[in-house]
C-alpha cells in the first residue's frame, strides 16, 4: 500500500480514447487526483 | 465530482478516473454522466494491483452502513449502473504531485468508504496552497 510521501507507481496505461500513455506523463504538468472507481456506472 | 472541476483546476490538479472496463464502456460512462475527465481503462486491474487497492469481503458489500450509504446516494439521484469487472474490487484515491510523490492516499475499506469531492478539494487545497 502506498502512503504519504511514497513515490507514485508508474505504468503504461490505456485511455478511453484508445491511446496509451505513461501515467507519469499525466502528472508531469499538473498534480493529479487519481480516482479508482469500483465500476463504471 | 464534475461539478467541482473548476475548483480542482484552480488548484492545478487534474482529476483522472480509473475503471476496470474497456474504452467503449468508459466512453459510455463519460457520456452518461457528462464527465470532463480523462478516464484510464484497466480491464486487467494492473493499475489497481500496482496501487495495492483492497478487495471487499461479503460484509464490506452487504452491511447496514453500505445499505444506508446506498439510500443516501439514491436520495441524491444517483442510480447505480450495472457493475463492470470485479464487484469485490474496492476503490481508492491518490493525490500525486508533479514530482511523482503521493501526497494523499485513501484506500476504501468497504464499498461505502470513499471521500467526497469536497473532502478531496479540501485535501488538495491544504496540500497545494499551503506547501504542506
Amino acid at each position: 500500500m502506498l502512503k504519504h510521501s511514497d513515490a507514485a507507481a508508474d505504468a503504461r496505461v490505456l485511455l478511453s480514447d484508445g491511446s496509451e500513455v505513461l501515467l507519469s506523463e499525466l502528472w508531469k504538468e499538473d498534480n493529479i487526483a487519481l480516482v479508482f472507481l469500483r465500476h463504471f456506472g | 465530482m464534475h461539478r467541482e472541476k473548476g475548483q480542482f483546476d484552480s488548484l492545478g490538479t487534474k482529476v483522472i478516473l480509473v475503471g476496470m472496463g474497456t474504452p467503449k464502456q468508459a466512453e459510455s460512462f463519460r457520456s452518461s454522466y457528462n464527465l470532463p475527465f480523462k478516464i484510464i481503462c484497466d480491464p486487467h486491474k494492473s493499475l489497481y494491483k500496482a496501487y495495492g487497492l483492497l478487495k471487499a469481503g461479503i460484509t464490506d458489500i452487504v452491511s447496514p452502513k453500505v445499505f444506508i450509504s446506498g439510500l443516501r446516494a439514491l436520495g441524491k439521484g444517483h442510480i447505480p449502473g450495472v457493475p463492470v469487472g470485479d464487484v469485490s474490487q474496492l476503490s481508492g484515491v491518490f493525490i500525486i504531485d508533479k514530482d511523482s510523490v503521493v501526497r494523499y492516499a485513501h484506500y476504501s475499506r468497504d464499498i461505502a468508504d470513499y471521500p467526497s469531492a469536497v473532502e478531496l478539494l479540501q485535501e488538495a487545497s491544504r496540500i497545494f496552497t499551503k506547501g504542506a
